[in-house]
């Protein structure tokens, strides 16, 4: 919030009256966020280079309707995150499929297992971003945007469900649901990288 | 907390967190965190699956963080700057265009023919239009006078993107080329396109054969112009430009063009009104 020095009520204020100057000062402070916001659920540049712009057009037009007592930020996110999901419905193509492994090449997690060394740790790394992307594609649109509000934008689950006019209830199965395509896709590697708890012996 | 878990205890009834308890743990969210922080040091079956969970969540974070693109400083005055156009043009404001005249009494001459082909094609059964249905000749005159501007301002925008590259624009020879800035034209092809669409229809109602396969083939080139980014590279300018040579596009703009125009002219000087 630099350039509005903390003052981002007065700029929204000022916008809502009509001055062009203070709605630039919103733009150029959110526009980074949001872009990163609109790129995991839409999942390339274009769409989220476009989501941006239509997020910004769309809250110029209903500033009046805005209501000043949640976060500014939020409601651009709300309006970015449904406009996502528009983008991404809307494409109407099937989900990706993860690629079938080749049942004669090695397993990168036990090559990690018996080497520990650096090149296999980076087909590990490869491999691990590739079944992400490829989880993360076999998401529904609700699910991807719900994990990605939760996940990366640490929205809580009511305002997520909020934002995407899901109910609670169906906000966290979406969440869930996320996780686990995601948990089952990785469980080989993940399991390698358990980090140590010390389990009270009972 | 899910349903199955105890009550007030965060474990469920066979004696584990499930698993969607763990994922609202490991957020934050579970409203008995302490409950199943306990049993998590307890457990080494619920301890394992939130950490296979914790693992899984750390690997969708790293991925990410390769992942995403980062925006500079910069962006959002890049933003402000495609957006302000937009934001400016109120309700209205599009009348103030140096074409909107012309644009406007096309638009209504569209709407006017498709209103008339309705009624011709209605008007022996049920719709009943009180001027009546307008001759062939009239819907003629109306596409062709629409046509006109429409393939003016097609002409000029592609004409435009032609020459981009003789008029002062950077080469390699003079250093790196740093790219070329269409965003403007990309919209005025947005704005073609979305036109052009209804002139295809209309000059395919009219069996205007001619007409409509030159609309089909300027909305392609277009559409490709609307789907490019604002800044483009020498070899995507390139592309755009070959693409508009190989077809001869501005040359069969400016034949057909010259057509229609010679068609109203003689069809405005047999002094034959619209309707």
């Amino acid at each position: 919030m630099g350039r509005m020095g903390g003052d981002e009520a007065g700029y929204v204020a000022r916008a809502r009256g009509g001055d062009a100057e203070a709605f630039r000062v919103l733009v150029e402070e959110h526009s980074a966020r949001l872009f990163r916001l609109a790129y995991r659920i839409a999942g390339n540049e274009q769409d989220a280079e476009d989501i941006v712009q239509e997020t910004f057009i769309k809250a110029h037009r209903n500033l009046a309707r805005y209501d000043d007592r949640a976060a500014f930020g939020a409601w651009l996110s709300r309006i970015a995150s449904n406009q996502a999901l528009d983008v991404i419905r809307s494409r109407r193509r099937g989900p990706e499929r993860l690629e079938p492994n080749d049942p004669d090449a090695p397993d990168p997690v036990d090559m990690l297992s018996e080497t520990g060394a650096g090149p296999e740790r980076q087909l590990l790394s490869v491999e691990v971003n590739r079944r992400v992307k490829n989880a993360l594609s076999r998401l529904t649109p609700n699910e991807r945007a719900a994990f990605v509000l939760r996940h990366h934008e640490e929205h809580s689950v009511a305002e997520i469900g909020a934002m995407l006019r899901l109910s609670e209830n169906a906000t966290k199965q979406a969440i869930f649901r996320a996780v686990r395509k995601m948990r089952e896709a990785l469980r080989p590697l993940a399991a390698q990288s358990r980090p140590g708890r010390t389990v009270r012996e009972s | 907390m899910s349903e199955n878990t105890r009550a007030g205890s965060g474990v469920t009834g066979g004696g584990h967190v499930s698993e969607e308890d763990l994922v609202l743990f490991l957020y934050g969210e579970a409203p008995e965190a302490r409950a199943i922080d306990a049993h998590l040091d307890a457990c080494a079956a619920c301890h394992g699956v939130c950490d296979e969970i914790r693992a899984t969540l750390a690997a969708v974070t790293a991925v990410d963080a390769d992942e995403t693109p980062v925006r500079s400083a910069a962006y959002g005055a890049q933003v402000w700057a495609r957006i302000e156009p937009r934001l400016s043009r109120g309700r209205f404001e599009w009348l103030r265009a140096p074409w909107a005249p012309r644009f406007a009494l096309a638009a209504v001459l569209v709407l006017m023919l498709l209103a008339a082909f309705l009624a011709g094609r209605f008007s022996r059964t049920e719709i009943e239009v009180p001027a009546g249905p307008i001759s062939q000749e009239a819907r003629d005159r109306i596409l062709l006078l629409a046509m006109d501007g429409h393939l003016e301002r097609a002409q000029a925008m592609l004409a435009e993107i032609a020459n981009l590259n003789g008029l002062g624009q950077q080469t390699q020879a003079d250093g790196p080329f740093s790219g070329v800035d269409i965003s403007s034209d990309r919209d005025r092809a947005a704005e073609l396109v979305s036109a052009g669409r209804i002139y295809r229809r209309t000059a395919s109602l009219a069996g205007e054969t001619g007409l409509e396969l030159l609309l089909d083939e300027l909305e392609r080139i277009l559409t490709d112009i609307t789907h490019a980014p604002d800044e483009i590279t020498r070899d995507e300018l390139h592309a755009i430009q070959k693409r508009i040579a190989d077809r001869g596009i501005l040359l069969k703009i400016r034949a057909m063009g010259s057509q229609v125009r010679q068609r109203e002219k003689e069809r405005r000087e047999t002094g034959r009104t619209f309707l």
